[in-house]
């Protein structure tokens, strides 16, 4: 999910025909600059160099998104694809939540995050918390920075539970739910969920990823595997 | 003598061998696959959850920005001549896409 503007100008993009690295060239029909997908930068064209925000999303199930948010608008098209649904996710070792922040790029693998669940962490100079939803298999990114303080989160009984206050978190939301710090939300910190593979060529120094981890990404085609050769992420 | 003489550009040439080659990684060099201009899709309905027929298991990115949610299913994100939707939602211009 990406701010379309660059300045004050707003972007309309589509499709460019394109592939770089087997992902998506993206082209706005403003300058006709072409823009990596997966990094959200102008490669080339008039625009060249710029960078578009990456905004805060949530990848996760229908049912998830509509309790998490009962008063969620949902877009109306028509199918293009039957195959994104929970078991996509065949080997989530495949898969990794991946984050740049203060000029570091860090990911962190779905496998790892089913066993751990809740993981403080820290990329450059920002606190993240890394949570992870074993239901509905949602990995997202808050930043663990709160009112002048950094909070350190833990798994306590299936709950989500900062060690500083005992508050309870709604680790889909980021919203705390019970405890001394009821109402306070954590800010969302921008990661995706990528392909490990993809993650990996766009990010070559990426941390958090194990040698044997990468080397399995890099021989996995799952994409072509499942009839999916269009793109990689 | 003659060694040193021969050490210094052999290392400046072996380095900037180097360094080539980590370039040439991230060189762009797209593939074209489909040689034409595409329009951007900006229009398209937005419905509520009484309205829609998503499954509970499909998968959507979801985001929220001043308080407007809104999901974008990616079995209807997918596909080669769509895979970005330009939006506005919360009063920000937003590209959809994964």
């Amino acid at each position: 999910m990406y701010a379309r503007n660059v300045n004050t100008q707003d972007l309309n993009f589509a499709v460019s025909g394109k592939l770089w690295n087997r992902s998506l060239v993206m082209r706005d029909a403003e300058t006709g600059s072409l823009w990596s997908h997966i990094l959200g930068k102008a490669m080339a064209g008039p625009l060249e160099g710029a960078q578009l925000e990456i905004l805060p999303a949530t990848m996760t199930d229908w049912k998830t998104w509509k309790e998490q948010h009962p008063s969620t608008t949902v877009v109306k098209l028509s199918r293009t694809s039957k195959e994104y649904r929970l078991d996509f996710y065949e080997d989530p070792s495949l898969f990794v939540l991946g984050l740049s922040a203060d000029l570091k790029t860090k990911a962190w693998p779905l496998d790892e995050l089913m066993q751990k669940r809740v993981a403080n962490d820290k990329i450059g100079n920002t606190s993240a918390l890394i949570a992870f939803d074993p239901k509905s298999l949602t990995a997202l990114a808050f930043n663990r920075h709160l009112t002048g303080r950094i909070l350190t989160f833990q798994e306590k009984d299936g709950k989500m539970v900062d060690t500083d206050t005992g508050t309870t978190w709604n680790r889909l939301t980021g919203k705390a739910i019970r405890g001394d710090l009821s109402g306070q939300s954590l800010q969302p910190l921008p990661a995706i969920i990528s392909a490990m593979k993809a993650w990996i060529t766009f990010h070559p120094d990426t941390e958090g990823l194990s040698k044997a981890s990468m080397e399995k990404a890099r021989n996995t085609n799952f994409l072509r595997r499942r009839g999916r050769n269009r793109k990689n992420n | 003598m003659i060694k040193r003489i021969l050490i210094i550009p052999v290392l400046v040439f072996s380095c900037s061998l180097l360094l080539m080659a980590q370039n040439s990684d991230m060189e762009f060099n797209p593939k074209t696959v489909i040689n034409r201009v595409f329009d951007p899709i900006t229009d398209f309905p937005v419905i509520s959850i009484a309205e829609t027929e998503l499954e509970n298991n499909e998968l959507v990115l979801g985001t929220v920005i001043n308080d407007e949610a809104r999901a974008y299913p990616i079995n209807m994100l997918t596909g080669p001549r769509r895979e970005i939707l330009n939006d506005r939602l919360g009063n920000q211009a937003i590209a959809a896409t994964w």
